[in-house]
């Protein structure tokens, strides 16, 4: 009797542990599958933060935005920033609430810091992982299409949203898919 | 007999016989006599290890195969990769659960790659498809999807790797905006606590005890600081006073006949522990902003539920350690002062942060610690002395050294005063081995 609850309880455990994973991958294919596409046009870096081990840190022009309700301001309470297609094609953040949209698509954000009406925010999708032998090419290409005082319009990440859950689609430098670009810049 | 001689003796016997050296008869009584020849274990262990350890290199030699191709591989490929060693991690575990229940070494060995396959699946699934997350959320997942692994294999290793990820976690959480409170840690440890109590209860001075009692007590004196969210500046000292010393207290209540000192973790810790927090406590920085912060934030402490949880935490360490000492204090001779001496600490780790923050003196608090660990000190000297033991003799010393050698540091005297401190320190060191070398019978030099 002992064995069949132990072996009951061993199923159950690999089911979970199996499940996990599985579930990562199923929720975020919905997003791909279902959610609305947005560009966002990433923002310069410093240069000794953009690679960090086996990812490139993403830094975004949509890091800030109005708040727009009467209630208090917390940094690291969760907020809900509207979204919407700009008329240059790329994402623009209307506002950030404590509550999510009636309508129109919104992205779940954890607030930062607050200047004036203004609040900053961390958008949930700021890595794009990498094999680690690409780490070197990828900082390098990514920083040549971020510098200061540059306007690059290739160069953004694409990202389906659906009910407030996102999905990193692409990462595009220099008008292609990142990986792409790396291959054909390989010598 | 031991069991080596045993097996000896049972591979000999035949050769005798037939030589004519023993009788048959003779043979068969002594085979009687001795039991059965016994399983080698050592071969057995080294089988196993030595088995892991060319698995294990055979699995990394493949891993670099796959990760030299990995970009060229396809998205499905990749992911069947990935969940690849947690399948077969659960598979050789189910096999184990069926055949091998009664060997610790696989249960041990499984558990372990079972629970580490878990954390390295769920990690490569999210970089093969760009799943963006916090550590503190992943070393969450990871551990509660383990803890059940260490009661089904009923494996100490795993529920020490269990308490290393729930302080990794409770670190991740220290970071700013994170939403769920590191008081939580508490609860995380308590579910382990279970697996403990069981070992336990088969053998308090095993090596599971051993093991899992050593990564606890290193993991509450990393995570204990960090899980006291909202707590007031300075609660720490409260809290690790209190901590160490309960640790103490413990180890020498139900673990006091451990004959060595892999099996006196908590003791060990907490002494260590204790000591270093008593002389941090001699400085001024600790009391420093104690008093300020205490009158910023009196009126809101009250509101808010977690601040109320994380002071109580740090007061309730404190409590149950005197309360610990207070119950065995009639009980106090010169062979147990070290517990009157140790149950001391959150006293005055008390009375210490109640002046610093109701009157701002900083100077009263260090002189308490400064007195206290003087007194710690010379009583382990003395206490050591009396019991004719050299650990307990350095031990004093040591506590009493870093006490001058620290004041010598935050002081104005001249390079020639702190050189004869040093070498009268030095003197006695020397002096008070030698006496004692002596006295225990052993030579000298």
């Amino acid at each position: 009797m002992k064995k069949f609850w132990l072996i009951a309880a061993f199923v159950i455990v690999a089911l979970a542990h199996i499940a996990t994973p599985v579930t990562m991958i199923l929720q975020r294919g919905e997003i791909l599958r279902a959610g609305h596409a947005y560009k966002f046009r990433t923002r310069p870096v410093d240069p000794v933060d953009a690679f960090r081990g086996r990812y490139v840190w993403l830094h975004f022009e949509q890091d800030h935005a109005q708040w727009c309700s009467h209630a208090e301001r917390r940094p690291g309470a969760e907020a809900f920033a509207r979204v919407e297609e700009g008329a240059d094609g790329f994402a623009v953040i209307r506002e950030v609430a404590p509550e999510p949209p009636a309508q129109g698509d919104y992205l779940k954000v954890v607030e930062s810091f607050s200047v004036g009406t203004n609040a900053h925010f961390r958008l949930p999708f700021d890595r794009y992982y990498l094999k680690e032998t690409k780490a070197p090419k990828a900082e390098e290409v990514y920083r040549e299409h971020n510098r200061r005082n540059q306007t690059n319009l290739n160069t953004y990440a694409v990202v389906r949203i659906k009910n407030g859950d996102s999905a990193l689609e692409e990462l595009y430098v220099g008008g292609k898919p990142i990986q792409d670009y790396l291959r054909a810049a390989k010598p | 007999m031991s069991k080596k001689h045993i097996n000896w003796l049972h591979d000999e016997l035949p050769g005798l016989v037939k030589a004519g050296i023993v009788p048959a008869d003779v043979a068969d009584k002594l085979r009687q006599h001795y039991g059965p020849a016994l399983a080698r274990a050592g071969k057995n262990w080294a089988l196993l290890i030595f088995g892991i350890l060319g698995a294990a290199l055979i699995g990394a030699g493949v891993i670099l195969l796959v990760a030299h191709n990995w970009d060229d591989l396809s998205r499905p490929v990749r992911t069947a990769l990935a969940f690849a060693p947690l399948i077969a991690a659960i598979g050789l575990a189910g096999w184990v659960l069926a055949y091998r229940t009664a060997s610790a070494a696989w249960c041990e060995g499984m558990a372990t790659a079972w629970a580490l396959t878990i954390g390295a699946t769920i990690s490569l699934v999210a970089q093969i498809y760009q799943i963006q997350g916090d550590p503190a959320r992943f070393f969450m997942t990871w551990i509660l999807l383990g803890l059940p692994v260490v009661y089904l294999l009923q494996s100490s290793v795993a529920a020490s790797l269990y308490f290393i990820g729930a302080t990794t976690w409770v670190g991740c959480t220290v970071w700013p905006h994170h939403r769920v409170t590191s008081l939580w840690y508490w609860g995380l440890l308590a579910l382990a606590l279970p697996h403990l109590a069981g070992v336990w209860r088969a053998n308090r001075y095993g090596w599971r005890a051993g093991l899992t009692g050593w990564v606890l007590a290193i993991c509450l004196c990393i995570g204990t600081g960090m899980s006291l969210e909202g707590a007031l500046n300075g609660a720490w000292i409260v809290a690790y006073t209190g901590l160490l010393a309960l640790m103490y207290l413990a180890g020498k209540r139900w673990c006091d006949a451990a004959p060595t000192l892999w099996q006196r973790p908590w003791q060990t810790i907490g002494a260590v522990g204790l000591g270093e927090v008593a002389l941090m406590l001699t400085f001024q920085w600790p009391w420093k902003e104690i008093y300020s912060q205490w009158a910023r934030s009196r009126e809101t402490l009250a509101s808010s539920p977690i601040a109320i949880a994380g002071n109580l935490l740090a007061a309730g360490l404190a409590i149950a350690a005197i309360i610990a000492v207070a119950r065995d204090l009639r009980r106090i001779e010169w062979n147990n002062i070290d517990r009157l001496l140790v149950g001391l600490a959150p006293v005055c780790g008390v009375a210490g942060y109640v002046v610093a923050a109701m009157y701002e003196l900083h100077s009263l608090p260090q002189a308490l610690f400064n007195a206290y660990l003087f007194i710690l000190g010379l009583g382990a000297l003395i206490a050591g002395i009396r019991s004719n033991k050299l650990s307990q003799v350095n031990a004093g010393l040591l506590a009493l050294a870093a006490l001058i050698v620290a004041r010598f540091f935050d002081s104005d005297l001249s390079f020639l005063l702190r050189g004869l401190a040093f070498i009268f320190i030095g003197i006695g060191f020397l002096v008070t081995n030698v006496v004692m070398l002596r006295r225990k019978g052993a030579p000298a030099a």
